[in-house]
């Protein structure tokens, strides 16, 4: 077929017209044969041979959670050390008398410097709905050949328990499940450059509250696989995290409160 | 391995579809390179393999209708089988669609044909009952080239045949297609 020319031959339209049908006949095919499909799937569903093991998509999610957790500390490094440099040079503006305004002056990074650098008198109204449990595993906090401070929180909502530990030595993360929920709390030494990326985009909620003497940050977001709550906020030289796959940022809150510091 | 390749996936959406995708059609899936293959632990491989394959077209699959999708993964998994199974066989020279002339001809006729006849203005589904009469071989060469897009190197790597000779096949799977398209119409305006 020319392609260069607009008008088309007899027999190249007709060769067209065949590539085409032949298209719509293979479309007609696989719609005939995806719907087979679909009813042999739901057979092959009752033999073992042919299911997926009954923990897999749970395993696959929970997979996935953790590789969130990670690739968020990864690009947060970069995005914290900014950040810090940032206020530095804020200070040194503000220091030299001269006014400036910030480049980064989005709502995400206006709270961070907060937690950073800001105190305040402000409390939030916490409403206890779920029964809690006094709770210390001290075996998940034990860090051998750690100098830093570590934090753990001395109650969870009854039912929880602790389903596994992950030491990067600035970063340590545990987490909590109840076999339907989890609940990761996170804490960051954030002198060596550790940070937290928090993701308030399209959040439902975004709210700085007090946890003890410090400002927090509270975020409720939904995503594909549902809504989390994360609650970050700063004790000293580190960011803490609390995260849950569920709509449930008053637990966390209470959970916040009675995070002590443990060495 | 297969969280791993989902995990690959950086949009949430994407990858939530792909999750869907893996638990609600494992079994088809499973099935569909078991028949070709017959090994349980393989087909585990294959499985994994074409998901990897199918991360790869998820702007081309997250469009389809559900059938057509269904359609697309199940015939993603037929080549990846199909190209194990041949590498597999390489050495004993026996080949999935075998070494010998195309059988097309002869497994043509086991086919039903549709009672109707065919016209220009056939129905959407009779078009498709026309492919069905086609050998697995020649369905599967189409479908390859036009719904998978695949290239006929790609073609050629899966059906274990030279590259030069992809483009016979694909004459011939054609040529025979418009005929039991035509066949059934009495009056062929187009022809």
């Amino acid at each position: 077929m020319n392609g260069n020319s607009l008008i088309w031959t007899r027999s190249q339209c007709m060769e067209a017209f065949d590539e085409l049908l032949i298209k719509i006949a293979l479309s007609s095919f696989a719609e005939l044969e995806g719907r087979e499909f679909l009813k042999e799937n739901e057979q092959l569903k009752k033999e073992p041979e042919f299911q997926l093991p009954p923990d897999h998509e749970k395993m696959i999610r929970n997979a996935i959670k953790k590789h969130d957790r990670k690739k968020n500390f990864v690009l947060v490094r970069k995005a914290t050390s900014k950040i810090i440099t940032r206020v530095a040079v804020v200070f040194l503006t503000l220091a030299i008398g001269f006014g400036t305004t910030m480049t980064v002056s989005a709502e995400f990074r206006r709270i961070i410097y907060n937690l950073i650098l800001t105190q305040t008198e402000r409390y939030t109204q916490v409403e206890i709905n779920r029964e809690y449990t006094e709770f210390v595993d001290s075996d998940a906090y034990i860090r051998p050949g750690y100098t830093g401070s570590t934090f753990a929180p001395t109650v969870m909502p009854t039912g929880y328990e602790v389903k596994s530990v992950e030491d990067l030595d600035s970063i340590f993360t545990v987490e909590y499940s109840n076999g339907k929920n989890d609940i990761n709390f996170t804490q960051i030494k954030i002198s060596t450059n550790g940070g937290i990326r928090v993701d308030t985009e399209d959040a439902q909620r975004v709210e700085t509250i007090m946890i003890g003497d410090s400002e927090a940050l509270l975020v409720v977001k939904e995503s594909d696989i549902g809504v989390n709550s994360k609650v970050v906020w700063r004790i000293g030289d580190y960011l803490l995290s609390l995260l849950s796959y569920e709509n449930n940022p008053d637990e966390l809150i209470v959970i916040a409160q009675n995070i002590k510091l443990m060495k | 391995m297969i969280p791993i390749l989902i995990l690959a996936i950086e949009d949430d959406s994407d990858r939530e579809f792909m999750i869907t995708v893996y638990v609600e059609l494992y079994p088809t899936m499973k099935s569909t390179a078991y028949q070709i293959i017959n090994d349980h632990h393989a087909t585990e491989d294959i499985v994994h393999d074409a998901i990897a394959k199918l991360i790869e077209k998820l702007d081309t699959i997250r469009v389809l209708e559900r059938p057509a999708l269904v359609s697309y993964i199940s015939r993603t998994v037929r080549n990846t089988a199909i190209n194990y199974y041949n590498k597999q066989m390489s050495d004993k020279k026996a080949l999935f669609y075998g070494l010998g002339p195309d059988e097309s001809d002869i497994q043509a006729d086991d086919w039903e044909t549709p009672e109707e006849v065919f016209n220009i203005k056939a129905d959407y589904e009779e078009l498709g009952l026309a492919i069905r009469r086609l050998s697995e071989k020649e369905r599967d060469i189409l479908f390859m080239k036009y719904n998978q897009q695949l290239s006929d190197q790609e073609i050629s790597d899966i059906m274990g045949i030279k590259k030069d000779s992809v483009r016979e096949y694909l004459t011939r799977a054609r040529r025979k297609a418009k005929q039991y398209i035509t066949e059934g119409g009495a009056e062929n305006e187009w022809k």
